[in-house]
């Protein structure tokens, strides 16, 4: 079953009802589902219809949306997508078939962000997710100014380190304690960023900064900003991963140099950090000559916009 | 009645040595108020705590005696800071004043 419920106003659910479960993703914005038609062999053909914060799509062409079709052959189920400006759906549309519906993308609140999504659909329970229009469709393109504008603000911005591990919940008691015990140390502001983080900073009588990080996790030695050594350290036998890191922090701030004499020493040469986002250091004039000899940039892609029909 | 801490025997052989000591036992993260609180790193329970009474003459005794069988058995004791006071230093001897101490297997600690 799949119906689209938007009776609650601009937030929209996709609601999915599979032969082996059900799922809900919600989507900004109104969506229905229209025009269902059923073939002799059971499969369906339905039209959704999405609108993706209808103030921002003020223009003929996007008003009419994209059509997107999956076509496996003559007489194949397919999907059609299509948005428009629907800004008064309550309704409420069932659609009783053995498809699948889903909808990946980013979902925000802002009414001036732009999406790229892509539609998926199988018939079916256990065929494996089509894609509906492979390669994603793009709801919006930016102009190079407004690229321009966006990596100009970037650069402003401090880098970005996206894959910070935060402390997971343990059902260990013995984790459980020695966490106890960090917390005692640390104090609860510090053991807060110490879960948020996944690692505890602390600074040597030396004046480098020790990064450490529990169970094996090599600990970074920053001096002045930079990584100047990675220094493992563990403790050897089955203590929980927390009390290898208190050890570190104890061991550092009393005594220095007795850390540094036990540890395995790995250099930083090779080392980088893939953590950190990779930042287009071209010259400005450069990248816009780049992007207005591209046209219009797809968000946050590369590639330029898939071909996709129109509803005519 | 005693509480008993094991240990693993760090100088070589296999087990462990069992300490016993009638310290309280803590199962609380912080001791309470007037009282000194030990930590013990141990791979089979975690870290086990015990108080002792800096008020009380019997306690502190017991508390010392526990300080120095530890130590015996290879742990390290570190004074900490607590509440984010980032200090830590070795005690030499048992100070019944003493805020925090974590006890710290360093003959355990090596290279990786």
């Amino acid at each position: 079953m799949i119906f689209a419920n938007t009776a609650s106003g601009t937030q929209a659910a996709v609601y999915l009802q599979a032969v082996n479960g059900s799922n809900t993703i919600s989507m900004p914005g109104t969506v229905r589902a229209t025009n269902i038609e059923y073939a002799p062999s059971g499969d369906a053909t339905v039209q959704v219809e999405y609108d993706l914060w209808p103030q921002t799509w003020g223009t003929a062409d996007e008003a009419t949306g994209w059509v997107v079709r999956h076509a496996r052959g003559t007489g194949d189920s397919w999907v059609q997508v299509r948005w428009d400006r629907v800004t008064n759906d309550t309704n409420c549309l069932h659609c009783a078939d053995t498809h699948e519906w889903g909808w990946v993308g980013t979902n925000t609140t802002s009414a001036t962000a732009r999406y790229t999504a892509r539609v998926l659909y199988r018939v079916g329970a256990g065929q494996g997710w089509y894609e509906a229009c492979p390669g994603g469709f793009v709801y919006a393109t930016k102009t190079p100014e407004e690229r321009l504008k966006e990596i100009l603000q970037a650069r402003q911005a401090p880098a970005i380190i996206g894959s910070r591990k935060s402390i997971q919940v343990t059902a260990d008691e013995r984790e459980r304690r020695a966490r106890d015990t960090l917390r005692r140390v640390l104090g609860e502001s510090k053991f807060r960023t110490f879960i948020k983080q996944g690692f505890v900073s602390v600074k040597a009588k030396s004046g480098k900064v020790y990064q450490i990080f529990p169970g094996h996790g090599i600990t970074c030695v920053y001096d002045q900003g930079q990584m100047v050594e990675r220094l493992c350290v563990v403790l050897t036998g089955n203590f929980p991963p927390t009390d290898s890191l208190i050890m570190r922090y104890i061991l550092i701030l009393n005594n220095e140099e007795m850390f540094r004499s036990k540890a395995v020493k790995h250099g930083v040469g090779q080392y980088t950090n893939d953590a950190v986002q990779a930042v287009d250091d071209r010259p400005l004039p450069e990248i816009f000559a780049e992007l207005k000899g591209r046209g219009a940039i797809a968000i946050g892609r590369t590639a330029s916009k898939p071909a996709v029909e129109k509803v005519a | 009645m005693d509480n008993v801490l094991e240990l693993p025997v760090f100088k070589g052989g296999k087990g462990v040595v069992a300490i016993k000591t009638a310290l309280p036992e803590l199962h609380d993260n912080t001791a309470p108020a007037g009282c000194g609180c030990f930590r013990v790193m141990t791979e089979k329970e975690g870290d086990k705590r015990y108080s002792w009474d800096r008020h009380d003459f019997a306690q502190i005794q017991e508390a010392k005696a526990f300080f120095d069988k530890c130590v015996a058995e290879g742990l390290v004791p570190h004074r900490v800071g607590v509440d984010g006071r980032a200090s830590a230093e070795i005690m030499t001897e048992f100070d019944p004043l003493a805020e925090e101490i974590i006890f710290v297997p360093v003959a355990l600690v090596t290279g990786g």
